[in-house]
């Protein structure tokens, strides 16, 4: 039982991390990256090879990181000086180029992968060494938390948002738009990279199936349970992934169910999780909040609502500040 | 002769993806985001077509047809649960048309499986063209995709509510202080994209063969052929689609087959660093 607990939120707490990035990409800088699983799949193969190779662990966690920020840096080149939608495109390809290239390549290990990629305290601890993995995800993610909010109310964090809440004003006062989009994506991405650089050391084989876009929905679903601030896109993305990765232990626990079932029975609950938050609680479980000191707030709010009844904007009530 | 080959192969699988694209450009155009759930709504026409052809022992005409239909009825019944709802904002509905096309994957799986299924053998005659001979599959896809092409454009161009259709794509507000009904237009467009992907959908059924991820393996390149033909105008995106078609063909001579998707994809970066904003751009689009 405890062994069932560690491995279901040690799977859970690494979809966080891969979460937080993605988080960080749509809640803060509002980039609609539909092909966050790439940078978790360079992350995870660029530590595996390496680590298989002969490489330490933490050398290989490092450039896992590097390379899906590499990858993340040229995306943003692309596409940071077009329309919105056309981020979303190229990310879904980019998703699918990289899954061919591993189904494809030899160095990959095809379509059959790569087994036996070694995981940090199983020299020292043998069989306990689950436990310290556990350990070690839970400070990354604490971590991860506590740069993220610095990041994000820092004058960085509040550029972005000026883009994403609006590009023209934010250009006006002479924000960097393409800069500060990119400076996103990559950071967004060495969390994927690192997230999935943690997963191939977890599973110790990787299979290029295991990285399909299906992935990235798992993501999406988390931060659109949870809303998008850093907490609540983390405990969105634990508590969704914990209820879909409990149902891959239906079977141990006797109930009749077959692989085929469970992983369409995932595709399901995912679609319909995604079409019934979005009409239901758009806003997420926990959404974000502005962080403008309360006086401010409620000048801001006061003046608003001045201007809106004055105005007889339709759509009043979708204006809060 | 291996070039003409490559070429035909070429044109029936773009003429497949010149559908698909021609759908997303239109549904883009009037509701304003790209419907991915068309990817796996294609793979239910192939399906509903299979089991017509199977079960009811349906011929591959009479199939296509009422195939079109019911995608086109499940199309519009999709825009009106789960899409008109939602208002306008781009991004909920692209992440509800994910959820959308995950459940349709789900419920494919779940009625016809997993396994790799394929139309009961119909034999369409090989024409033979000079000194080579184009094997009857290819002469179907081509031909159908021209017929319903050919028949779209002239809707789009020749009728009132084709006149309606592009006068909602371009502007719907201006379109309805001029009396068009922009609801029911929204609802036709809905069901002619519908049905072109049910028929893309059958189509590819039949000169490959059917599995549950058929559609979402189409997606991608008819979504690099929309953007290739400016994302937004339905006669780029058939051209789009040709090019990608072909291109695709001459590339898998060079290169292992196994990365043929990935020659959409190269066009379609490619295209982004040159020209953005597509072969046709759609002039009213900043």
């Amino acid at each position: 039982m405890t062994s069932y607990f560690i491995s279901l939120f040690s799977i859970s707490l690494i979809y966080v991390l891969f979460g937080l990035g993605l988080n960080l990409h749509w809640g803060y800088a509002g980039l609609l990256n539909f092909g966050h699983v790439a940078f978790f799949a360079i992350g995870a193969y660029t530590s595996a090879l390496l680590s298989l190779n002969g490489a330490p662990i933490a050398v290989g966690l490092f450039a896992g990181a590097c390379m899906a920020a590499f990858a993340a840096y040229l995306v943003g080149f692309l596409t940071t000086r077009l329309k919105e939608d056309y981020l979303a495109i190229v990310m879904l390809t980019l998703a699918e180029i990289v899954r061919l290239v591993a189904v494809n390549s030899s160095w990959t290990g095809g379509p059959s992968g790569l087994p036996n990629i070694p995981a940090p305290f199983v020299d020292a601890l043998g069989r306990t060494s689950r436990g310290m993995f556990l350990l070690m995800l839970v400070i990354a993610v604490v971590i991860a938390l506590l740069l993220l909010s610095r990041l994000t109310r820092s004058e960085f964090g509040l550029a972005l948002r000026a883009i994403r809440d609006d590009e023209v004003c934010a250009t006006a006062v002479g924000k960097n738009i393409r800069s500060f989009k990119t400076k996103a994506l990559v950071i967004g991405a060495i969390l994927a990279g690192v997230a999935g650089a943690f997963y191939g050391m977890y599973v110790s084989y990787i299979v290029p199936d295991q990285f399909v876009p299906l992935v990235t929905f798992y993501a999406w679903v988390g931060i659109i349970l949870g809303g998008r601030s850093h907490l609540g896109a983390a405990l969105g993305t634990l508590v969704f992934m914990a209820l879909l990765e409990s149902t891959r232990f239906l079977s141990d626990m006797g109930v009749p169910i077959t692989d085929a079932q469970v992983a369409n029975g995932r595709l399901l609950i995912v679609g319909l999780v995604l079409i019934v938050l979005l009409r239901v609680r758009p806003q997420g479980l926990f959404p974000y909040k502005p962080t403008l000191p309360k006086q401010v707030r409620a000048e801001v709010q006061r003046t608003m609502s001045e201007r809106i009844a004055a105005s007889n904007h339709p759509y009043h009530e979708k204006i809060d500040a | 002769m291996f070039i003409l080959r490559a070429f035909l192969d070429g044109l029936s699988e773009g003429g497949i993806i010149a559908l698909a694209a021609i759908a997303i450009t239109l549904v883009f155009r009037i509701s304003r985001f790209a419907n991915v759930a068309f990817g796996d709504l294609l793979t239910i026409g192939a399906y509903l077509a299979l089991s017509m052809m199977v079960g009811w022992g349906l011929p591959f005409w009479p199939a296509i047809l009422l195939s079109a239909v019911m995608t086109g009825l499940i199309g519009v019944t999709s825009y009106l649960v789960v899409f008109k709802p939602l208002g306008l904002s781009t991004v909920t509905l692209f992440i509800s048309s994910i959820g959308l096309a995950l459940v349709f994957r789900a419920g494919i799986q779940l009625i016809w499986g997993n396994d790799i299924l394929s139309f009961p053998a119909i034999s369409f005659r090989s024409v033979e063209l000079g000194p080579i001979t184009i094997p009857g599959g290819d002469v179907v896809v081509i031909v159908t995709c021209a017929i319903v092409v050919a028949a779209f454009f002239l809707l789009l161009y020749q009728t009132r509510i084709g006149r309606e259709i592009r006068a909602t794509a371009n502007d719907p507000d201006l379109a309805r202080t001029t009396g068009i009904n922009v609801g029911q237009v929204t609802i036709v467009v809905w069901l002619c994209a519908a049905m072109l992907v049910g028929i893309a959908g059958v189509l590819l059924g039949a000169s490959t063969a059917l599995q549950p991820e058929m559609g979402w393996n189409l997606l991608l390149p008819a979504f690099a052929a929309a953007i290739l033909g400016g994302l937004g105008n339905t006669t780029g995106a058939a051209i789009g689609g040709l090019t990608i078609g072909i291109a695709m063909q001459f590339a898998v001579m060079f290169a292992p087959a196994g990365y043929k998707p990935g020659v959409a994809f190269a066009i379609m970066i490619l295209m982004l660093l040159i020209r953005p904003a597509g072969l046709l751009p759609s002039k009213d689009r900043q």
